[in-house]
């Protein structure tokens, strides 16, 4: 890969594209998250309210970090509030995925040192607030 | 009966901020306590979730289409991000008066905003200081209406960073994006296009709101049976809403919006006063 095609990642116009398209993994990164986010809270929600006979979904979730959220909803079988919950955890995820991605970007194809540092900061910051205990 | 009036209320509060470009949150909480009564630190927390939803969504088209600045967008979300959490931990902390009272008054200046709102042109600034050149805070974009493409700098840095800090904080603390604020920094003080300035505010606002629910989560105000219709109302607003901007004049949209700010506003501060 030439240094010239990964060069103009941040906001190449038209024409040349690199090898790994930054913006477009971001895209669809981000749209892929919130849509299926969407469905599993459709679904769930339709589910629970068929089962309850009720739309109001009267239940709590884990006074919790999100870790303690994921194990506790992948820990039993799948009833309709584990897959809202599991919507709720996919849309969470989906910034956090996406500064993932850009951390690799810039670490191992842009080779950009200071922005490798700064999104592994926000990184970091993201991670020590998604384990915080209240 | 409930899940149902949130949820069309959080399609209005969506409907609206997209096509005003001031996102749902900033109407929904103040509709979600004002009218539901919900208790203002659920709702806050209901409308931060929300708040990653709506600005994912649309930051995935501006990313696709190389509006956003991934960069200037990185480099500002070191800030907003600790901002939110800084904010989030002072609601937590605070009485629901005091949350009412900082709401109304962000609400007032924002009708404030629009009402002395100058009109910027499409010039794109190629001046910079040393630390934004240092950070590599450029770019740039092509522009569909004059077909050409528009090379720009950011500049102040330092300034653009401190004040995002605080962008961030307001997030955090009313679980709002604050998208308004951030475009005014991107705009008069890193003197960025306006075009490379609401989409890159956008983007920031996704992983500004992760920061803020992180704590809400955390803190267990994240109620379902709020946050569920909320999230799949606004998002749903927020998309119809982009379509209808396209066909309304803005200056109709921009007046309502701003008497629906003003009655908003007073409420509660009213609210927070203790008189409502």
């Amino acid at each position: 890969m030439s240094g010239d095609a990964v060069r103009d990642h941040g906001v190449a116009s038209g024409g040349r594209r690199p090898a790994f398209d930054m913006e477009l993994v971001i895209s669809y990164v981000l749209i892929t998250g919130v849509a299926l986010s969407l469905i599993l809270l459709v679904v769930g929600t339709a589910a629970y309210a068929i089962v309850h006979h009720d739309l109001a979904l009267a239940y709590s979730l884990p006074q919790d970090n999100l870790y303690e959220f994921i194990r506790l909803t992948l820990s039993h079988l799948f009833t309709a509030k584990d897959v809202i919950n599991l919507g709720i955890i996919v849309l969470m995820l989906t910034p956090y995925v996406r500064v993932l991605f850009s951390a690799i970007y810039f670490g191992a194809i842009a080779r950009n040192l200071k922005y490798t540092l700064f999104t592994t900061f926000v990184l970091v910051v993201l991670t020590y607030s998604l384990f915080l205990r209240l | 009966m409930t899940t149902v009036v949130i949820f069309i209320i959080s399609i209005a509060a969506g409907m609206l901020g997209a096509m005003t470009g001031q996102g749902g949150g900033v109407l929904l909480v103040p509709f979600l306590t004002l009218i539901m009564r919900v208790d203002v630190k659920t709702a806050i927390a209901a409308s931060i979730v929300s708040v990653i939803a709506t600005s994912s969504g649309s930051a995935s088209a501006y990313v696709r289409d190389r509006l956003s600045n991934v960069k200037i967008g990185m480099y500002l979300e070191m800030f907003t991000i600790v901002g939110a959490l800084v904010g989030a931990a002072i609601t937590l902390r605070s009485g629901g008066h005091i949350i009412y009272l900082i709401f109304g008054l962000v609400l007032l200046a924002s009708f404030v905003a629009l009402w002395l709102k100058p009109d910027m042109g499409e010039t794109a600034n190629l001046k910079q200081d040393r630390l934004s050149a240092f950070l590599e805070l450029e770019g740039e974009y092509y522009d569909q209406a004059t077909g050409r493409t528009v090379a720009y700098k950011g500049t102040r840095a330092a300034y653009g960073g401190v004040l995002m800090f605080g962008a961030g904080l307001i997030a955090g603390m009313l679980g709002i994006g604050a998208g308004a604020l951030k475009v005014l920094i991107h705009d008069l003080v890193m003197e960025l296009p306006p075009k490379v300035s609401t989409t890159t505010s956008n983007f920031i606002i996704g992983v500004t709101a992760l920061a803020g629910t992180s704590a809400y989560l955390a803190a267990g105000l994240i109620k379902p049976a709020i946050a569920v219709p909320v999230i799949v109302g606004v998002t749903i607003g927020s998309r119809f809403g982009t379509r209808v901007l396209v066909r309304l004049t803005n200056a109709a949209v921009r007046k309502f919006f701003m008497v629906v700010l003003f009655i908003l506003g007073s409420e509660m501060i009213l609210r927070g006063l203790g008189l409502l």
